[in-house]
């Protein structure tokens, strides 16, 4: 017996168009039930309001600063809908800074591009198996930052990716 | 001065939802799903140039800001950022020509702290070399390649970086 990930629903804002289309099929594949495909984070915020999904994937480049604003409003804005839900931040770019910067906006993982299908499906099932108690703070809204190395099943690999850094926990 | 208790920032502490575990129940991922995804990403190769437009676009915006004289910080993030996206999918996409140009690209791009005399010839050098590879599709990296496209890349950033100094 597997997941049932059939009423799961999925938003994911890349402005990539052909990687925005592929992400989406891979979910399908994955088994996931429904993905909402948004170019734009003002997009994604509409679908995220209207539809409150299970899980959200956005684009993170390194020139802008966008995904990280919409991950604090997603924790933060009064109008958010699920505050608390997980978000995934990708990005191709990972320096050590960029790792925390996105942490302290409230990312619950950071999947580093080019990712294989075998560690998306490890980040996805580490948010379905072990998720994470949520911190509410006067400087920082989102999961709890503070993890035990046995919760994180990559952290060798994933620390290799990460230049210079330990890992994504404190 | 001492503080009171009550000027402690107050943290709230909300409990782990384990509203997705519910959803999904146990098992984990299906090893057919996972196959059949697997199986999707390696035939999607044929999308890397759709995908690399984008970014490719965003370097030639970059050049005329060269020509314009725009201050380089700007333009060198520009290039950086585009480059970085070109490298991942580069890679996901399985064009490890591209991937190499791309790395060659961001080296040059990192050792320049001002726009030198012909650093916009060398971006555009590399610029003309990730399109044709591009447009050559995904494949094994020839001694010819080495030889023809990447050592020239080598030489024209090397000696530009080497004026600055």
């Amino acid at each position: 017996m597997s997941y049932k990930l059939k009423n799961l629903r999925v938003l994911v804002v890349d402005d990539n168009k052909p990687i925005r289309a592929l992400l989406r099929a891979l979910l399908l594949d994955l088994g996931f039930g429904t993905i909402d495909a948004a170019e734009t984070l003002e997009e994604g915020w509409g679908f995220y309001c209207e539809h409150k999904p299970d899980l959200i994937l956005v684009d993170w480049r390194m020139d802008r600063q966008d995904a990280i604003e919409f991950t604090k409003r997603v924790r933060e804005d009064q109008r958010s809908p699920a505050p608390y839900l997980p978000v995934i931040v990708m990005t191709g770019f990972t320096s050590k800074e960029r790792v925390f910067h996105a942490r302290d906006a409230g990312a619950t993982e950071f999947l580093i591009k080019p990712f294989t299908i075998q560690t998306l499906v490890d980040h996805l099932t580490h948010i379905i198996e072990r998720p994470r108690d949520f911190v509410i703070a006067p400087e920082f809204v989102g999961p709890d930052r503070r993890r035990r190395s046995e919760d994180v099943p990559h952290k060798k690999r994933r620390a290799d990716k990460i230049k210079n850094a330990d890992m994504v926990t404190d | 001065m001492g503080t009171s208790d009550t000027d402690q920032p107050e943290v709230i502490i909300i409990k782990a939802s384990q509203e997705l575990k519910r959803k999904a129940g146990t098992g984990g991922f299906d090893p057919a799903a996972i196959k059949n995804a697997e199986t999707r990403l390696e035939a999607a190769s044929l999308m890397f140039p759709a995908a690399a437009e984008q970014d490719i676009s965003l370097i030639e915006e970059a050049l005329e800001l060269i020509a314009a004289k725009k201050p380089w910080k700007d333009i060198k993030l520009t290039i950086q950022a585009a480059t970085v996206e070109l490298k991942s999918h580069s890679i996901m996409f399985r064009f490890p020509l591209v991937t190499v140009i791309a790395e060659s690209l961001l080296r040059f791009c990192g050792g320049l702290t001002e726009i030198q005399p012909l650093a916009g010839e060398v971006i555009g050098l590399h610029l003309k070399t990730l399109r044709i590879a591009i447009n050559q599709g995904p494949r094994a990296i020839t001694d010819n390649d080495r030889v023809a496209l990447l050592s020239g890349l080598e030489k024209a950033s090397a000696k530009v970086l080497r004026e600055k100094v």
